[in-house]
């Protein structure tokens, strides 16, 4: 492959977990829970879905407990923050604590600094479309996948049409926006946050499964590195639409696709490029919220 | 009358204060058991030595004095709904460059040369402030997610700085020049202590008066429980989150420069520590309600708590890391008021038994 | 027999009796109105008849029968709808998913439900609903685009989808402008003659009078009398709400006259929301010294904006304000304060008051800077309390503990620590926004009583509230507020309908040419 179609083709690789973490975080916040734990569940996916593949050998295993782990967590963070009424942001940020220390507790007592399947190969994952594999460039965006990674971009327009086309979708943003004509129409306003919350985790689970399982059949802890804080910026970005979201998650991921294309040939400095996708999230959610707030004539932060 | 009515309201909060840490050392109990440890063992191996002791009580001070700092950044900017989550950057960037100054300043003066370091540690700790502050202030930019994000980018920006332009030559890991002597703070007797635990001590006698006496303080409080009637009377929120930050990110720099100068004396990779000591001090400042007198209880605990964690690791086959766990867990657990603390218990029975007649 | 009937129902909150044994009864196809001061329990009683709050004791009947409503939908299903004062709609959504909220219609495929929302059926239903009960609506628009008026008939629709037959609205036209009033009037009949059964809200008799077939009047959580609207007046409904021959005008007298020195000014002040829409047009104000100006207009008409902008929490995009004789265009709060503007805000536990700090706190609030309790940046703790009991006792402010929270307080007494506050700084203008909603009738004496006070020692008064008796009774000279700007200038003397149709935009000819 070319520079473009390593390019192009990383874009869709790397914007692939953040863009599901975007896709699961959207309801949470339509629902008006900041759920800040993405970047933990997504962890505990990525974790849990390595650990029981490698203890027992069976990748669907893996799937299954790494879904399994993250909906608990969901149904913790939902206990905690929507029945107990606790800070979101403090439970938020304790889950994103627990997730690392546990895996690393683990490793530690494993002995060992990463979680790897010798057994299994990369390239077992991926899926070739026959034809469009062999058009240049298209090929590169299309072909040559993992499952899930496919499933994320399908889900972009499920999102779409759970959100604005079932009652689930009106729900949550009834829930979120006005929780007073929720409660009239005798809707269980905290039913459709742990839904959303829970739906939240779901996804993470997937971007940890599609993280560390199907792109490297590896784990190394915090080798999330702050995908779930940028898909919270992207969905701030998007405000909560899925598809202009989804849209800022694979600028992010093609962001990152293009710092690790070019670190490259960059020789040592390589390590710098790194902080490209982080600068280009800060300068997005600046623009975004300059444009914003550009008209705002009224002062203060309420 | 009233004074009772006071001494009812202490109850829940010590209540809601203790809970959570029981909790967490309930679920770690269980953890610890399940590879098979016993986990009363354990917790007196962790606890006993750091804080039973003379020797390791003053070594928990020592390692307490960074996370005093830290719990009062997080706590002065908590206060007022801002959440600065850029602590550990600010800390990390903080030790760098006054691990830099520290070991490229040949400065004859001990005293002098301290003061530099650490006026530099807190410059960068401002600086990294700075950018959330400025675009919360002007563009209300999210402070949360850049502050959490640019942690990532700081990280790799000193990972690249130290095992590239700043590598100590010929040294079989990353890390930076050792900082001269000049630069060092001496232990006081045979613990480690060292004068650095004092001057935190005394920022945070400092910063008990500033939130307790001052207009600032009076500001902080005002701004986190109502943003809109601060600025209604005047007190230019916009230029108090940049104060405030600014003030936090003096305090994180302030730890990383003492920490370096202190306990690390150059930058590795692991410089804060398995947790971080940025994340401590979330735990401090949540644990100790933002108060100073709390953060102070809190950090000597938790301080306690790591220190032990390096005895469990030479005396038991668990994994340090069980200390990650609980600072989690009890954050987790923080998160949670289990009691309403605007009633005490009588009036709460009261008000039980009122609500029981009514619907008999 | 009576369509809903209340027997002895009561409701209490801990001590404090909100609602104690309340007995009405609504005929079918009648329109009553329940009329009573704030506070009186109006709010209490029809909370427990849609199901939002339970009894503490007392039944509801129904047609002869006893129910028990345990939610609002409950009470949807027997037949009872609610139009909140507050809307609860959801901007986002349109008209039409405002109306079938919760009843949503789902597409069928192969006889089977879908999951999936049939729009086409929904708006379609909707459409019939607005022709046959004619309203005039566009069930397409964003709610979020539409004005009040139109909320509240979304509101109403709501209910009618849902075929209740006793629909209670809560004080429905305290938004509305005069024509939105009579709309409402001739829907609200025309619904009646088509066999609803309809409760209405309020505290405005002259609506009472037009509207209704029976009264009901309430005070103090009790029944105080049951009339027949046509053999009533106005007059006699104001003595059964107050229980006293009720002086509605404080006597205004020794009003200096004004037409000597500018002591505030505003000078052709424009301003936009955030989606650069011009909300106040070309805003022009003077008042003098010893004046009080009062701002007259419907809720929503660019008061609270123009507020914001005279109290520096929102800048203008064109104009000038003068404060004796100083620039403050754009001025911070602070700033403002600083050089003699006091300020009563509009919303008091917004912009006012912090519900969660203590009563000295507040008492310090905008004016912490001064020398007497802050010096270089310290506060004097024991001055600052010294100080607040010095407001309890001059003011009459009720507190339990004069330490405690502001949340303790009533409406009444937490307004009189604003105004106390403002007051005791020695402003040379006050800028008063609704002064006294929600505030008991005593207090509305006091606090009419102390800005008249402050008018007479040749200070000025900008008073700007939706209570057009107050405004008549308080003002020396009076502005009329309508759409984002002043449509014209009245005096007090000037009979109640000629600022009626102010208010109602219509521009008087004699007065604009």
């Amino acid at each position: 492959m070319n520079f473009l179609g390593n390019i192009l083709y990383d874009s869709v690789y790397h914007a692939t977990p953040i863009l599901l973490c975007v896709l699961g975080g959207i309801f949470a916040y339509k629902a008006n829970v900041l759920n800040i734990a993405l970047e933990g569940m997504m962890l505990a996916g990525a974790f849990v879905s390595m650990l029981v593949s490698y203890l027992t050998g069976n990748i669907a295993l893996g799937y299954l407990a790494a879904i399994a782990v993250c909906l608990l967590i969901g149904l913790i963070f939902s206990f905690m923050t929507v029945t107990y009424k606790g800070n979101v942001i403090v439970v938020g940020l304790a889950i994103n604590m627990v997730v690392p220390a546990i895996a690393g507790f683990v490793l530690q007592y494993m002995e060992s600094a990463n979680i790897r399947l010798t057994w299994k190969d990369v390239s077992d994952f991926k899926i070739h479309i026959p034809v469009i594999d062999k058009i240049p460039i298209l090929g590169d965006i299309l072909s040559g996948h993992t499952p899930i990674t496919y499933l994320s971009f399908i889900g972009i327009f499920f999102i779409w049409l759970l959100m604005y086309r079932t009652k689930f979708g009106i729900y949550v943003r009834v829930v979120g926006e006005n929780e007073d004509a929720a409660r009239n129409l005798g809707l269980n306003t905290n039913k459709y946050r742990y839904l959303a919350i829970l739906l939240g985790a779901f996804c993470c689970s997937l971007a940890g499964i599609n993280l560390a399982l199907e792109r490297m059949v590896l784990f190394t802890n915090n080798m999330t590195a702050g995908r779930g804080f940028i898909a919270i910026a992207a969905i701030y970005c998007g405000q909560g639409d899925p598809v202009s979201s989804a849209l800022y998650a694979i600028v992010f991921g093609a962001a990152r696709a293009l710092a690790v294309n070019m670190g490259l040939y960059a020789g040592p400095a390589a390590a710098l490029f790194d902080v490209i996708p982080y600068v280009v999230m800060g300068i997005v959610l600046t623009i975004v919220s300059m444009l914003k707030y550009r008209n705002q004539k009224v002062r203060g932060f309420h | 009358m009233k004074k009772s009515e006071k001494k009812f309201n202490i109850f829940p909060k010590i209540v809601n204060t203790l809970l959570p840490v029981l909790l967490a050392f309930l679920i770690g109990a269980i953890i610890i058991a399940a590879i098979g440890e016993n986990p009363l063992t354990v917790y007196r191996i962790m606890l006993g030595k750091s804080l039973f002791t003379a020797k390791g009580l003053s070594n928990t001070l020592h390692y307490a004095s960074p996370l005093l700092l830290t719990g009062l950044a997080i706590a002065i900017t908590f206060k007022a709904n801002i959440f600065n989550m850029g602590v550990e950057g600010q800390l990390l960037l903080g030790g760098f460059f006054s691990g830099l100054v520290g070991a490229s300043l040949q400065i004859g003066s001990p005293v002098l040369h301290k003061i530099i370091c650490m006026a530099v540690g807190m410059l960068f700790g401002v600086l990294f402030a700075l950018v959330p502050a400025l675009l919360k202030a002007f563009y209300h930019v999210d402070e949360m997610v850049v502050t959490l994000t640019l942690n990532y980018a700081m990280i790799k920006i000193l990972e690249y700085l130290s095992s590239g332009p700043f590598r100590e030559d010929g040294s079989g890991y990353v890390c930076t020049p050792t900082i001269k002597e000049t630069a060092m703070f001496s232990r006081l007797g045979n613990s480690k202590l060292t004068l650095f635990f004092f001057i935190a001590l005394g920022v945070l006698i400092l910063m008990a008066f500033v939130m307790r006496k001052t207009k600032l303080g009076y500001e902080v409080t005002a701004i986190g429980k109502n943003p809109e009637f601060s600025e209604a009377t005047g007190m230019r929120v916009r230029r108090k989150i940049i104060v405030l930050m600014c003030i936090s990110g003096a305090l994180a720099g302030l730890a990383g420069s003492g920490q370096m100068m202190s306990e690390a004396f150059k930058y590795t990779l692991t410089f804060s520590g398995t947790t971080g000591l940025g994340w401590d001090g979330m735990l401090i400042a949540l644990l100790g309600r933002h108060t100073p007198g709390g953060i102070l209880l809190a950090a000597v605990f938790y301080s306690g708590l790591k220190t032990g964690a390096d005895n469990i690791n030479m005396y038991t086959s668990v994994p340090k890391e069980i200390v990650g766990v609980l600072q989690g867990l009890i954050i987790l657990f923080l998160a949670v008021r289990f009691f309403n603390e605007k009633y005490g218990f009588t009036e709460r029975y009261k008000m039980w038994r009122e609500s029981r007649r009514v619907t008999e | 027999m009576s369509i809903i009937q209340t027997v002895d129902l009561t409701k209490k909150f801990d001590a404090f009796v909100a609602n104690d044994k309340i007995n009405i009864s609504v005929e079918p196809q009648e329109i009553k109105c329940i009329v009573g001061e704030n506070g009186a329990g109006k709010s209490t009683l029809m909370n427990m008849l849609y199901g939002a709050l339970r009894p503490s004791s007392g039944k509801i009947l129904i047609e002869g029968k006893e129910v028990v409503f345990k939610s609002p939908t409950d009470a949807i299903r027997h037949g009872i709808g609610m139009v909140h004062q507050h809307f609860k709609l959801v901007p986002s959504l349109t008209v039409y998913e405002n109306i079938l909220l919760g009843s949503e219609i789902n597409k069928t495929w192969k006889g089977r439900k879908s999951p999936f929302i049939d729009r086409d059926a929904e708006i379609q239903r909707v459409r019939d609903l607005i022709e046959q009960y004619h309203f005039q609506i566009d069930p397409l628009e964003k709610v979020e685009n539409i004005s009040v008026g139109l909320c509240q008939q979304v509101e109403i629709l709501k209910m009618l989808y849902r075929n209740v037959r006793i629909l209670i609205l809560d004080e429905p036209t305290a938004v509305l402008t005069p024509q939105e009033v009579d709309r409402l009037m001739d829907n609200l009949k025309e619904l009646r003659n088509n066999g609803k059964t309809i409760i209405v809200i309020t505290h405005k008799l002259r609506e009472v009078m037009e509207l209704s077939d029976s009264v009901t009047v309430i005070k103090q959580g009790k029944v105080i009398g049951n009339v027949a609207t046509c053999e009533t007046s106005e007059q006699e409904l104001a003595q059964m709400m107050v229980g006293r021959d009720v002086v509605l005008t404080v006597s205004n007298e020794n009003g200096t006259p004004c037409g000597c020195e500018v002591a505030y000014s505003v000078k052709d002040v424009c301003t936009v929301n955030g989606e650069q829409k011009e909300i106040l047009h070309d805003i022009s104000l003077e008042v003098h010294k010893g004046e009080i100006l009062g701002i007259a207009g419907v809720e929503g008409n660019g008061q609270s904006e123009l507020i914001k902008v005279l109290t520096g929490l929102m800048t203008v995009t064109k104009g000038k304000v003068t404060l004796c004789g100083s620039d403050v265009t754009n001025a911070w709060p602070d700033e403002l304060r600083k050089k003699g503007l006091g300020i009563i805000p509009e919303d008091r536990y917004a912009q006012g008051l912090c519900r969660d700090m203590t009563i000295p706190e507040n008492c310090i609030a905008g004016y912490f800077g001064n020398h007497e309790v802050c010096k270089s940046g310290v506060l004097h703790g024991r001055t600052i309390r010294r100080l607040a009991d010095s407001y309890i006792e001059k003011y009459d402010i009720r507190v339990a503990d004069p330490e405690g929270e502001i949340s303790q307080l009533s409406g009444g007494n937490a307004q009189k620590v604003i105004i106390a506050r403002e007051l005791e700084n020695h402003p040379k203008v006050m800028i008063a926004c609704q002064p006294t909603r929600g505030v008991d009738i005593g207090s509305i004496e006091f606090i009419h009583k102390q800005l008249l006070k402050f008018r007479n020692e040749g200070y000025s008064v900008l008073l700007i509230s939706s209570e057009l008796t107050e405004i008549m009774s308080l003002s020396d000279r009076i502005a009329v507020m309508y759409k984002g700007a002043i449509i014209g200038e009245a005096d007090p003397s000037v009979p109640v309908e000629e600022i009626g149709l102010l208010m109602a935009g219509a521009k008087v000819k004699e007065r604009t040419a």
